[in-house]
């Protein structure tokens, strides 16, 4: 279900595979099928796809952060003030992948009428 | 740093940084308890009672923790849901949403790290080389978790 998914992403941040489905092209396969019209189709799917590609980027930078924090932690005099800032960097991420998913959901959308995106929402749940 | 250990690293990271994966395991009943054999290794290598009983507390923080993201998580994921399935829904109601959830997110995490950091600097060096692994197992574990795939079975490091 595509609202689970991203509900699972934004609260998981890291979670690569909530964001592969939820812009994979699993779903873009599915606007195809409930999207009609091939010009609103093709933009919807461009919208997954641009979405992929953002959260893409955002978890290559994730990843260096976690990187980093681990080679940090990995000397045991480094303590709460050496730490802190990785999490602060982790959380402005994580607020980035939200930021970044709500605007291609809300684009998305934009981009079909409410009949689509409930049958969008009901063919992904029957994909699940 | 082999590819092994840079990868639980991250994955421990990734535990700490990103708490919330955690409390989909914590109160779980059916899984390994990762705590628990963080906590006997804390009983079987810390000669030092009143050191013992910190590094325990520092454990129990973790899981307090925890148990308070799982509600945060239910209610946030609960009214995302909403939100989102709604064709109607307004970007600032989700917005909102999110704010108040990364607000307690990030305190909760705080709590996570504190907890964490303390634990590290009660144990001597040779104490922590070997608790650092059962900690490191316990994040790892939450943290495969919250990715949805499997829990690592084997001994690691």
């Amino acid at each position: 279900m595509l609202a689970a998914l991203l509900v699972g992403f934004l609260v998981f941040s890291g979670g690569n595979g909530f964001a592969a489905r939820m812009f994979g092209k699993d779903t873009r396969a599915l606007v195809r099928q409930v999207v009609s019209d091939p010009t609103r189709a093709a933009e919807a799917s461009r919208t997954l796809e641009l979405g992929q590609q953002d959260l893409e980027a955002i978890g290559k930078q994730f990843e260096k952060i976690a990187k980093d924090f681990g080679a940090t932690d990995e000397d045991q005099s480094a303590g709460f003030d050496e730490l802190l800032p990785y999490m602060q960097l982790a959380s402005e991420q994580r607020r980035n992948v939200q930021r970044v998913s709500v605007d291609r959901m809300f684009d998305l959308r934009e981009i079909l009428t409410e009949d689509e995106w409930n049958a969008l929402f009901v063919k992904l749940k029957d994909e699940s | 740093m082999n590819v092994r250990r840079s990868s639980q690293l991250t994955a421990l990271a990734c535990a700490v940084l990103l708490v919330p994966g955690i409390a989909l395991w914590a109160g779980s009943k059916d899984d390994p308890d990762p705590a628990a054999k963080l906590r006997a290794g804390i009983h079987e290598v810390v000669a030092d009672p009143d050191r013992a009983a910190k590094m325990l507390a520092a454990v129990d923080e973790i899981e307090a923790a925890i148990g308070e993201l799982n509600s945060l998580i239910a209610d946030e994921r609960a009214s995302l849901r909403v939100l989102l399935l709604d064709h109607g829904s307004s970007r600032a109601d989700v917005d909102a949403s999110l704010a108040e959830f990364n607000a307690n997110h990030e305190s909760l995490a705080r709590r996570c790290l504190t907890a964490h950091a303390a634990l590290k600097a009660q144990a001597t060096a040779s104490e922590w080389k070997k608790l650092r692994k059962l900690e490191l197992e316990m994040m790892i574990f939450a943290a495969s978790k919250s990715l949805g795939q499997p829990a690592p079975a084997g001994k690691e490091g």
